[in-house]
């Protein structure tokens, strides 16, 4: 099925909605779905496209009956919190939590925020790694993985940017802690 | 108003400072602060917030006025004081940093005798703190304890049942208790040669001690030191203060150890790190905040060896606490000769301040 908005690529990201006026349907492309919603959206769809696309892409034909919560790549923990509406893509700009609830919405993502700080939780008799200054290796790797995804960007392949994206922010996290 | 307050506590003795001038001093003063989450509240300054916020404060005002030796507070609102006068009171140690930065709806109540503050603001909720000269922090520990048992009878404080204590950083979840000790270090940190050896003991007591400690930043406060109590959980938070204590004493071993023996074995280069500095104080033009730290730091080591006359050891202390830029604005209220302040004055008025409490 060709994209709705570009008649060129097969499209890849099909929205339905169901209204009180009947259902409506689009099927985009994913560089038609980042143009068309990061006008009128905010950057965190990027996030949530590449998500879509890559659950999209995991899917077996066998498995069309399952839920999409039990899928691979779907953990759930882009839900935001139910007290503060706190998203995850928020959490890990600022590293900030936004209410108490936030601990038990992101308690795996702030786990290993802990672990890459070099803090063990739940606190036992195990000790921290000891500080090690990043070797020159590291530091080349963040810059190569830092042209890569400028480089992705700039092609607009924005689901390897988004894991580029998180591998540089793990080595980066590993670097401070 | 505030400001004429904040001019005449600047020209007060910071209370941290040893009392007497005996004794030679390694571990200045101590601090505990624990922290308490409040059931529902936000912890960013959220719409619809406020009016919660005020209860709060009210509550925490009307509780705390009852307390003995908290019927004199001074209240401040961090949000609405100028910036000069926030990091005033963070160079005289009773505010954190975090604090003066990220201060919205806050609430800070300060003891007048500069021994104990209670914080509300959105990053925190609430936060008592505690000082005093010298090791004393189970004391400490008990005092806070205390005020926050008293508290949690009106306010609804909450725990995590995985992570315990939270607020708004994630990385300082854990029991909410925040221990601290200040050591004065020339004999180690000054002779270039000796700083290595301490930066690998302190960091030895650091890794030893697992979770419990936090590596110390490198020393801007010339040869003072600060020992941090690091990510603790609830059961590691009650024996926190014997451990914290232990770790001081033995710091402060090895600090008396090498002053020891730098004036029975090394006098050349004990006396010469102290007329170093005393010649730097006497013909310097302009200094930094650093550099006159270091430089009283090697000042205070000769006269506790005996090598310097000229001043009290109270007075070469006093100068310590008030090397700090926003200090010496405060202590300077009308300005200097009609001169707009630039950082530059702010050395030379440094100096000057230096050369005459010093008499050289």
């Amino acid at each position: 099925m060709l994209c709705d908005h570009c008649h060129k690529h097969e499209a890849s990201i099909f929205i339905r909605e169901h209204g009180p006026n009947g259902q409506h349907s689009l099927n985009l492309c994913q560089k038609c779905a980042v143009r068309q919603f990061l006008d009128v959206q905010d950057g965190h769809l990027h996030n949530f496209l590449g998500n879509i696309s890559k659950l999209l892409a995991s899917i077996d034909h066998d498995d069309m009956d399952k839920p999409l919560l039990s899928l691979p790549g779907f953990s759930g923990l882009r839900r935001p919190c139910p007290h503060c509406n706190r998203r995850q893509s928020e959490l890990e700009d600022t590293w900030e939590l936004g209410c108490a609830e936030c601990a038990t919405t992101f308690q795996a993502l702030i786990d290993r925020r802990l672990h890459a700080l070099g803090r063990v939780w739940p606190l036992t008799d195990a000790k921290p790694q000891p500080y090690t200054p990043p070797n020159i290796d590291q530091k080349e790797e963040i810059a190569r993985l830092t042209a890569e995804l400028r480089q992705a960007v700039r092609r607009e392949e924005y689901e390897r940017a988004a894991i580029l994206r998180d591998q540089l922010k793990a080595l980066k996290a590993e670097d401070k802690g | 108003m505030q400001g004429n307050w904040l001019n005449e506590f600047a020209c007060r003795r910071p209370f941290w400072l040893p009392v007497d001038d005996v004794s030679p001093r390694v571990i200045l003063a101590s601090r505990v602060s624990i922290s308490r989450n409040l059931r529902g509240m936000l912890f960013t300054p959220f719409a619809g917030q406020e009016k919660t916020a005020e209860a709060v404060c009210h509550i925490l005002h009307s509780e705390i006025s009852r307390l003995p030796s908290w019927d004199e507070v001074t209240e401040l609102e961090p949000r609405l004081m100028p910036p000069d006068h926030r990091a005033f009171l963070r160079e005289r140690g009773l505010f954190r940093d975090s604090f003066c930065q990220i201060a919205h709806d806050g609430l800070a109540m300060l003891r007048k005798d500069e021994q104990g503050c209670c914080f509300c603001n959105d990053r925190d909720h609430l936060r008592v703190m505690y000082w005093s000269n010298g090791l004393e922090l189970n004391k400490l520990h008990n005092f806070c304890q205390q005020l926050v048992d008293v508290l949690a009878k009106r306010l609804d404080f909450c725990e995590n049942d995985y992570y315990g204590y939270l607020c708004r950083d994630v990385d300082l979840c854990g029991a909410g208790v925040f221990i601290e000790v200040l050591l004065h270090l020339p004999a180690l940190v000054l002779p270039e040669a000796n700083r290595r050896k301490v930066l690998a003991q302190i960091t030895a007591a650091v890794q030893e001690s697992g979770n419990f400690l936090e590596a110390p930043a490198t020393p801007e406060f010339g040869a003072v030191c600060i020992l941090r109590s690091g990510h603790l959980s609830r059961e590691d938070a009650t024996a926190a203060p014997a451990r914290l204590a232990q770790v001081a004493e033995r710091i402060c071993e090895c600090e008396l150890n090498e002053r020891h023996r730098l004036a029975r074995f090394s006098l050349v280069d004990l006396c010469d790190l102290v007329s170093r500095a005393c010649g730097l104080a006497r013909s310097a033009y302009k200094m930094s905040e650093s550099e006159m730290r270091n430089c009283l730091s090697a000042i205070w080591l000769g006269r506790e060896c005996g090598l310097f006359h000229q001043a009290e050891t109270s007075g070469i202390q006093e100068l310590f606490s008030n090397a700090g830029s926003a200090t010496i604005r405060m202590l300077h209220p009308d300005g200097a000769q009609d001169k707009e302040w630039t950082e530059d004055l702010c050395e030379q008025l440094r100096i000057d301040m230096l050369r005459q409490s010093l008499d050289l």
